[in-house]
């Protein structure tokens, strides 16, 4: 009986194997599994080098002295301070802000002052007196700097970061970050043919950078594997699972011809269709007739 | 008057004191009577300065597991294993003294004493939220050995597993998960879900993948149990 009855057909339908896309052999398996783990692996290294550069620029000035201000800082200051911040998003800069109003520091990374004390003001503080910009604003967001002027600086690097990912990142160009002052001067110091040749300069780095962006983004989608720094070049990621690409050419049989409008030339017909009105030949022609220049026939009926 | 200016934060101090107390107990740790159930004026004699106000430097404690939370904790033996080691510690409370919001420093100070002192469970009771890179500090803290939590004081005024409203929750052990698992024919990921952030499962201290038991009255069956997976 119970042999008859495990005989029995089910009515349901058969799992289909071609559904569900074979199975998939263990060392193909592995491999995927791998591949996603590692880039699983470089998002978190990213993330940790990201947090270990807040937890560094939450004190910075490395270097203090009375020379140095957040206008001029010391050129190796600024430069790993640049460097530092180039994987952040913006909302890690702000973090790092909020970390560096913690330790009590002006949330411009490159001043070396205390920020400002709330302990005067109240809620809501008056800014730019006399100015068209002239604004009433919380007294917290004003509290984060020492000064408008450092407000000014940290928002100009903040708008500078990308909102992509750092993970993200990798067809795309790197991000390049100006200080507010060091414009300034430059500008100050050259004049309009300085400028010019800067305008030229930064237009042919675009380029190159768009280049190499584009030869990035090729290699990305055949899957091939990142090489950003030694550490990474050492593991090897690869940036998705990497694919056969074959190329096929169609093979040619005849001569290509320019396509001909089949049926009659001089008109009336759409796309070879014929709109027909009424139900004989002779209305047909009539109302074609009518449709060619229904305007003037009317006004003979008229 | 001086001393009412400090009365009320003592007093919500001392509440948090005791609900921490509670959690550590309702954990499976072990803790003296007198420890937890802490008098007013007794906490008041040990915890404050002379002038009345609260010494959150004092205010911490460790405590080990109870043999049953050892037991609780002790995965199964299996033949390449046959001597599994608990996956339970020590666990160390301590109550911030920054003002402020918490900072990555004071965060890793902390992280850095925890696993010093192989502390399996750290708790870090702060008085303000903790700023962004804190938390993430916390997270990158947590690592294979030790796990850290943080509180809010404000959030630990009353015990949450004591209002009336709040089924009675228990985590299940291995064996007993592994058990319900095959009673009815389930994958792990059939089971209804519980954040790790739902305040009880922070409370319990859940990990995830862990199945915790929940008892409810009903009205027609007397009691009713459910079980929820740890996400």
């Amino acid at each position: 009986m119970a042999s008859q009855i495990r005989e029995l057909k089910s009515i349901l339908k058969p799992p289909r194997s071609s559904h569900t896309p074979g199975q998939k052999s263990r060392a193909e398996a592995e491999r995927i599994a791998l591949a996603h783990a590692r880039i699983i692996q470089q998002q978190k290294d990213l993330e940790l080098t990201i947090l270990s550069a807040i937890e560094t620029l939450s004190t910075y000035p490395a270097s203090r002295s009375p020379s140095l201000s957040a206008s001029s800082p010391s050129p190796a200051d600024a430069s790993t301070f640049k460097s530092l911040i180039r994987p952040f998003q913006p909302s890690d800069y702000d973090d790092l802000v909020e970390e560096r109003n913690i330790l009590g520091n002006c949330g411009y990374a490159l001043c070396p002052k205390p920020r400002r004390s709330t302990d005067q003001m109240g809620k809501f503080t008056l800014v730019n007196h006399n100015r068209p910009d002239f604004a009433i604003v919380e007294t917290k967001d004003v509290a984060k700097w020492c000064s408008d002027r450092c407000a000014r600086r940290a928002l100009y690097v903040k708008v500078q970061l990308s909102e992509t990912a750092a993970w993200e990142r990798a067809a795309m160009p790197e991000v390049k970050i100006d200080l507010l002052d060091e414009e300034g001067e430059e500008d100050g110091m050259g004049g309009k043919d300085a400028g010019l040749a800067r305008d030229v300069a930064r237009l042919k780095l675009g380029e190159e950078r768009k280049a190499r962006g584009d030869r990035a983004a090729l290699s990305l989608e055949r899957g091939d594997v990142l090489e950003r720094g030694d550490e990474e070049r050492r593991r090897q990621v690869p940036l998705a699972p990497k694919m056969e690409l074959s190329i096929r050419e169609k093979e040619i049989t005849r001569t290509a011809k320019p396509p001909v409008q089949e049926g009659e030339v001089d008109g009336g017909s759409v796309e070879g269709h014929r709109s027909i009105f009424g139900n004989g030949a002779e209305d047909d022609a009539e109302s074609e007739e009518d449709d060619h220049d229904s305007g003037f026939e009317e006004e003979r009926h008229a | 008057m001086d001393g009412d200016v400090f009365s009320k934060e003592v007093v919500r101090l001392w509440r948090a004191w005791k609900t921490v107390h509670e959690m550590v107990v309702d954990r499976g740790y072990e803790l003296a009577e007198d420890e937890v159930h802490i008098s007013l004026d007794k906490f008041r004699l040990d915890y404050t300065n002379a002038d009345g106000s609260p010494n959150r430097a004092k205010m911490q404690f460790s405590a080990r597991p109870s043999e049953a939370m050892i037991k609780k904790y002790t995965p199964p033996p299996t033949p390449s294993n046959p001597d599994p080691a608990p996956e339970v510690g020590s666990i160390w409370v301590e109550f911030c003294t920054d003002t402020g919001s918490v900072g990555t420093g004071t965060m890793k100070k902390f992280a850095h004493f925890c696993s010093a002192n192989n502390y399996k469970v750290g708790v870090f009771v702060t008085r303000a939220a903790l700023s962004p890179a804190a938390r993430r500090t916390m997270a990158a803290g947590s690592g294979v050995y030790t796990t850290l939590e943080a509180f809010l004081e404000e959030d630990l005024l009353v015990n949450i597993t004591k209002h009336e409203l709040v089924p009675k929750h228990n985590p299940l052990s291995k064996e007993e998960k592994v058990a319900l698992l095959k009673r009815y024919h389930l994958k792990e990921t059939q089971l209804p879900r519980i954040l790790q952030k739902d305040p009880i499962a922070r409370y319990l201290g859940l990990r995830r993948g862990q199945v915790v038991k929940i008892i409810r009255d009903s009205e027609t069956a007397g009691r009713y149990a459910s079980y929820r997976l740890c996400v």
